[in-house]
């Protein structure tokens, strides 16, 4: 056996043989003790005492972090600053922050849980974990997943552009072709239609150029519908005549604003609206949408009379590249994306099909808060 | 009395441009839609029909078996701002032998030639599509390059003279520019006119050995053509653009057949995701010169004469290539 001092010197040892910061911190805040990472991770000019605050001594701050989930623990007498250790969930808490660390920016993954001493809480371990590089990793790929979208995209428009350049094309070369016979209000009928293709051809490539620049924003407490409303809008002008005898219908209650990000869902409501009206296919066709708030989550589903979706291929139809479209009508990623937008806000997407009908439902929670 | 023509076009400014080229000639009324196009239709006596297929409401796909069951009498073409040979296998099913791709490099005077060939049953010769080519025999002695705006016709006699021709040229055309894909058009033009192209009475090939699974065709070797089945071959330069055309006497190959080929490499299987035409050798030279050709024209006076004539630019307008098949009644 050996004695507690040997104890209490191995765990030491192993606690400063762990990569991250861990440190012990008490209900006022005040840090107790750390491990050789955290010394590391503090900067040099900062001395640590026994009443040394987390907040000076890790984040450089003069009072409590303002993401800091303690705050919200401390008891309600007028300046206490004492931490109701009780409320603290016995699973911990975690959560993400992005920190300037000399002059970088770092993303932190930060776990408190609660430090017991003889079955009672005395105060809580503060574990920080710095995943900048799994991040970068995570923003690199969704940079490209963002790309194969924009593919989609722009494999869609090309044909709805090459109308009006053909029509630019061929008006051109029969002006050419009658320039001394024409009269001056046949060439200024002329020119006036190559205003419209061209007018017709800058508003599609403006919609592309939009939809590649929207990197950078974050989850805003925003109205889903005006989102909706807006996606809508995208794809009747990026395909007017596909919708030209489309019905839209929008069911939806009073307050729809919760938390999430407005321009990732508004690419995910034109990938599902494009595909139903190519499903639609030219045809007269009613798209039905309909948000409805349940007790946690907003649940919003898009249904379309478009002919519905095979029963050998529906469980296929998030998987990349999977398509029944014939070459050059897309890439295959459309509704993959439309997965993964839904996977960053904690939801869900399933497709039902029946009747010659397809549906999506959508559930996105309430309490997803900006990350 | 001037030939009537309808366009159906939803772009206002493509269907007034085709109506624009053709009005000195023809009679031309214009629809934007099938229902404005069939009450047209049921009202004049329309002898060519070219409409566009994706529209608002009913298709050009539509109109066309409309037009097929009430109006057979009418010919008709098909334009497209899509992958045409999504389109091939309807194409054989409803005898469409002409779609015209819409992309901005398309020559309007394209559509003008294609018009006049449909409805005035005169359809060969390369100057159609190049009035003011200057076209010559090439010198039996020694090997001549064309100069800019012209082309030379050879008359090939045997495998040996086929070789050697195809070969030189290729060489030629590629140094003045063109691709060096020219080659194999060149080559599936060639064997196509003088191995495929001669049968005798009874339908027979005189120079190919066909297995009787249908599955490989075998060329005899050494072909020294009889007098009768002496084959043509043009070369010829337009500015960026290098034309390469075969002409033979015996116009065996039916349209049906063209479009038979092409539908066989364009439609996938889709327990192998594999082309149906990939297991055997049938068609697959006149697809692969489509696809690097770009333009391939047909023109079919049925058991008298073939000419098959492929432009190639270096425009690299691959996605955009029209289905132009022509035969005299």
């Amino acid at each position: 056996m050996s004695n507690s001092s040997e104890v209490s010197s191995e765990l030491l040892s192993v606690l400063d043989s762990i990569n991250d910061p861990i440190i012990a911190i008490d209900n006022l805040f005040s840090i107790k003790r750390m491990n050789l990472s955290a010394m590391n991770f503090i900067e040099l000019d900062r001395y640590l005492d026994n009443s040394t605050k987390c907040y000076t001594v890790l984040y450089g701050k003069y009072d409590i972090c303002p993401f800091c989930p303690m705050k919200r623990l401390t008891k309600r007498a007028p300046h206490s600053n004492e931490i109701d250790l009780e409320s603290l969930p016995k699973k911990g808490i975690d959560l993400q922050i992005l920190l300037k660390i000399r002059d970088k920016n770092e993303s932190l993954s930060i776990s408190f849980l609660p430090l017991k001493r003889d079955g009672e809480v005395v105060g809580f371990i503060e574990k920080i974990v710095n995943i900048t590089k799994f991040r970068d990793k995570e923003e690199e790929n969704l940079r490209m997943r963002n790309l194969a979208s924009l593919g989609i995209m722009i494999s869609g428009v090309a044909h709805e552009l090459n109308n009006p350049l053909t029509g630019i094309s061929l008006t051109l070369q029969n002006l050419l072709k009658n320039l001394n016979t024409y009269h001056s209000e046949e060439v200024l009928e002329r020119l006036g239609i190559i205003q419209r293709d061209l007018n017709r051809a800058s508003n599609i490539v403006m919609d592309i150029i939009s939809f590649a620049k929207t990197e950078k924003i974050k989850f805003t407490f925003s109205d889903i519908k005006d989102t909706i409303d807006k996606a809508r809008e995208t794809v009747q002008r990026l395909y007017p005549t596909m919708c030209e005898k489309i019905i839209w219908e929008v069911l939806h209650e009073d307050n729809n604003n919760f938390y999430f990000h407005p321009l990732k869902m508004e690419r995910l409501f034109i990938n599902l609206f494009r595909n139903s009206i190519q499903a639609i296919d030219y045809r007269s066709g009613k798209i039905i949408i309909e948000i409805k708030r349940k007790r946690n989550f907003c649940q919003i589903t898009v249904e379309d009379n478009g002919g519905g979706i095979p029963e050998d291929i529906i469980d296929k139809i998030f998987d990349p590249f999977f398509t029944e479209r014939k070459n050059g009508v897309g890439t295959g990623l459309g509704l993959s994306v439309c997965h993964s937008i839904i996977k960053e806000h904690n939801g869900k997407i399933n497709v039902k099909s029946f009747n010659g009908k397809t549906k999506f439902i959508i559930s996105l929670p309430y309490d997803e808060i900006a990350k | 009395m001037k030939k009537r023509i309808l366009i159906v076009e939803d772009i206002h400014s493509i269907r007034l441009a085709i109506s624009d080229l053709l009005k000195p000639e023809f009679n031309v009324y214009s629809a934007s839609c099938y229902d404005e196009a069939i009450d047209i239709l049921t009202e004049v006596k329309i002898e060519l029909l070219i409409t566009d297929i994706k529209m608002p409401g009913k298709s050009g796909l539509d109109l066309i078996q409309y037009t097929r069951n009430y109006f057979p009498d009418t010919q008709y073409a098909l334009i497209t701002a899509y992958n045409i040979n999504d389109y091939i296998h309807f194409a054989r099913e409803y005898a469409v032998w002409n779609i015209i791709p819409k992309y901005s490099s398309l020559d309007l005077d394209y559509i003008y030639v294609m018009v006049k060939k449909l409805l005035f049953n005169d359809i060969f010769g390369i100057d159609k599509y190049f009035p003011d080519i200057s076209i010559q025999r090439a010198s039996d002695k020694l090997f001549e390059v064309p100069n800019n705006k012209s082309l030379l016709y050879r008359t090939i006699k045997s495998d040996k003279e086929r070789m050697h021709y195809c070969e030189r040229i290729g060489k030629a055309l590629v140094e003045k520019g063109a691709p060096k894909i020219i080659h194999q058009i060149i080559e599936e033009l060639t064997s196509n006119a003088m191995i495929r192209a001669p049968r005798d009475r009874e339908g027979n090939s005189k120079y190919q050995y066909e297995l009787p699974s249908r599955d490989l065709i075998i060329a005899l070797e050494n072909i020294t053509l009889s007098e009768v089945d002496y084959f043509e071959i043009g070369y010829g330069i337009y500015n960026d653009t290098y034309i390469i055309t075969t002409r033979d006497n015996f116009g065996a190959l039916k349209k049906e057949e063209i479009l038979l080929r092409l539908d066989r490499h364009t439609k996938i299987d889709p327990t192998t995701k594999l082309p149906f035409g990939v297991n055997d050798s049938h068609g697959r030279g006149l697809f692969i010169c489509r696809e690097v050709s770009d333009q391939i024209i047909f023109n079919i006076h049925r058991s008298c004469k073939t000419e098959v004539i492929s432009i190639v630019d270096n425009k690299e307008n691959n996605a955009f290539k029209s289905l132009s098949i022509f035969e005299l009644e």
